[in-house]
């Protein structure tokens, strides 16, 4: 045996690279022997002679991989949980449910209990739509109470202690939130809102979307609860981090501004950054999955249907502009913009052929403009022809 | 580089990170080391069963222990060895037919699988009932050796506190055993270290 040799034996990450190799180690042995060029032959005559023999293991299936790490899940939960009955703290109970749910949420028994312990506002999640129909933006408040907001664009402002102010001019009394029940914001199409919350949290809802929210952030958390899409400026204060619920992921924050679009009937979901950081809590994530932590100007796109989660370097404000009644795009398909006019103005375009869909448009559209205009622009952009059919019916030929 | 390598220092600091109640340094030691304890586990039973509970075992141990927890000098030997005294166990508490009586009996078999597509079988067939032959006489501690010398890359602190023996002995260990096969079958490096590959 050489020297070389034995000190090769002698060297974990030599035995890693015969073994288990991939390719960091693969670089990294590529680096070695750039620097030590003398013992390179040695190695790889020792490597290909290990080679030749295919290692035998039992691996595990991935089935049997995440039904072990639920199992763990479940015990450790089950342990927690019982750890709880024992001292008379009630409070650790939500410490429990917090720390689990941070810790990963995968498995149903973990789901149930969830939504028994956080108090989750009691809502058709999978398959919620705010109906097309439904007149103006509406309040319905933590004590059952509708509110109709009498603006397409209105405003709300919780900062106010006891007091709601409504579109800057009127006011009206705030009730406590009643026991596990939360205020709702919806916003049909063709409306959109903005919502100053109790901690000074911005939130513009744009058409077609519905907010939960309590009228104070009293828990550990501040959390609020989205379906469709809604830019934010949360305000900062770390010992009370920001969480926005989706029905598909959940979004850590401190204190930042970003923008989210997780419409039911839109097969992705969006979060885009402006400033500051957030982390994204996949619902469906691995049990050990890690989460997806996004920088200012990138975007997480989360697939439906692959559950896949890519991240894209862009401009955020590109996705901020609907706020002031604009929407720009750059690459983006046709379908995309125009399920978000169809939204905005509340109304249906169809497509006849439905290779259109998919036609890459970039632009600029100012959505104050009259829906002719709009109409018009995007006509040309898309080299497409929009017909009207009625006053609420398009179809793109 | 260092930290992407994953090496000792990388899984000390996730091991630290784990001890503060990180959830996600956590996930990150089950999701690195899973694979490595099916097959070692698989070598010191055929119970697949047997050993995912084990597995699933000492991960829940491992949480509900963390803040008892010391800094062990290698993770993947902590949980080797934890992995080993729990199947040991749980095989005696359920008395399974193939119970195990204690950890220095473990048979530890090492199975002999060959690359279709890399041998030509009939050249070397007498060869691989060679090697076969090899390590069935080898004492099943000294199967143990080779597999966590080289298949897990340990060091002989590690592998002497496993197999209960000083780290002296093991270095000693696993050069006589290549001595030992070298003299008694005359082999060349080369076959020596087939040998080795072989688990």
């Amino acid at each position: 045996m050489t020297p070389h040799e034995q000190q090769f034996i002698e060297n974990p990450l030599f035995l890693k690279w015969v073994y288990h190799n991939n390719t960091i180690l693969e670089k990294y042995w590529d680096q070695y022997f750039d620097e030590h060029p003398h013992e390179k032959e040695d190695a790889i005559a020792l490597k290909s002679r290990l080679r030749e023999l295919k290692f035998s293991d039992e691996a595990l299936t991935p089935d049997e991989r995440s039904q072990i790490s639920a199992n763990i899940l479940f015990q450790i939960n089950r342990e927690m949980h019982r750890e709880s009955r024992l001292t008379i703290f009630r409070s650790l109970l939500r410490y429990v449910a917090v720390a689990i749910f941070f810790f990963a949420i995968g498995g149903l028994q973990v789901y149930l209990y969830m939504n028994k312990h956080n108090q989750l506002p009691q809502i058709a999640a999978e398959t919620f739509k705010v109906a097309a129909t439904s007149e103006g933006p509406t309040l319905i408040t933590s004590n059952g109470k509708n509110v109709d907001l009498q603006r397409s664009n209105s405003s709300l402002d919780y900062t106010r202690k006891g007091e709601i102010v409504l579109n800057e001019d009127s006011v009206m009394a705030s009730l406590p939130d009643q026991a596990n029940q939360l205020n709702q914001l919806v916003i049909p199409y063709g409306n959109q809102s903005k919502i100053v919350l109790s901690d000074n949290t911005v939130v513009w809802l744009n058409a077609g979307s519905r907010l939960f929210y309590p009228t104070t952030f009293k828990n550990k958390t501040r959390e609020v609860t989205l379906f469709g899409e809604a830019y934010f400026e949360v305000s900062k204060n770390p010992e009370q981090p920001f969480i926005v619920k989706t029905t598909t992921m959940d979004i850590h924050v401190l204190g930042t501004m970003f923008n989210v679009s997780a419409y039911a009937e839109d097969n992705v979901v969006q979060t885009v950054l402006k400033e500051g950081s957030v982390s994204i809590r996949k619902k469906d994530a691995g049990f050990f999955e890690n989460d997806i932590v996004i920088k200012p100007n990138q975007m997480a796109s989360f697939n439906k249907t692959t559950s896949d989660t890519k991240i894209y370097e862009v401009d955020a404000d590109f996705y901020t502009l609907w706020t002031k009644g604009l929407i720009s795009f750059e690459e983006v398909d046709l379908k995309r913009i125009v399920q978000k006019i169809e939204r905005f103005y509340n109304i249906k375009v169809d497509f006849t052929d439905l290779n259109k869909e998919a036609i890459r448009i970039s632009g600029k559209l100012d959505l104050k403009r009259s829906r002719k205009e709009v109409m018009e622009y995007l006509e040309k952009v898309s080299i497409s022809k929009f017909v009207q059919v009625n006053e609420n019916l398009y179809v793109i030929e | 580089m260092k930290n992407i390598l994953k090496d000792r220092s990388h899984w000390l600091e996730v091991w630290a990170r784990f001890r503060t109640g990180n959830q996600v340094a956590f996930s990150e030691i089950y999701e690195e080391f899973v694979d490595g304890l099916m097959s070692y586990g698989s070598k010191i039973t055929h119970d697949r069963e047997l050993v995912k509970d084990c597995i699933q075992d000492i991960f829940v141990d491992l949480h509900r222990l963390q803040p008892d927890l010391h800094n062990p000098e290698y993770i993947e030997f902590y949980l080797f060895k934890s992995l080993k005294h729990a199947i040991v166990r749980k095989s005696q508490k359920d008395k399974k037919l193939m119970s195990l009586p204690n950890e220095e009996m473990v048979a530890f078999e090492l199975k002999i699988d060959i690359d279709q597509d890399v041998f030509d079988l009939e050249s070397d067939a007498l060869r691989i009932e060679k090697l076969k032959s090899i390590l069935k006489s080898l004492d099943p501690q000294k199967r143990e050796l080779l597999f966590l010398k080289f298949n897990s890359a340990m060091n002989y602190n590690e592998i002497g506190l496993i197999l209960k023996i000083n780290p002296d002995t093991a270095k000693k260990q696993v050069y006589r055993v290549l001595d030992q096969i070298r003299e008694k079958y005359g082999l060349q490096l080369f076959e020596l270290f087939l040998i080795l590959k072989m688990s």
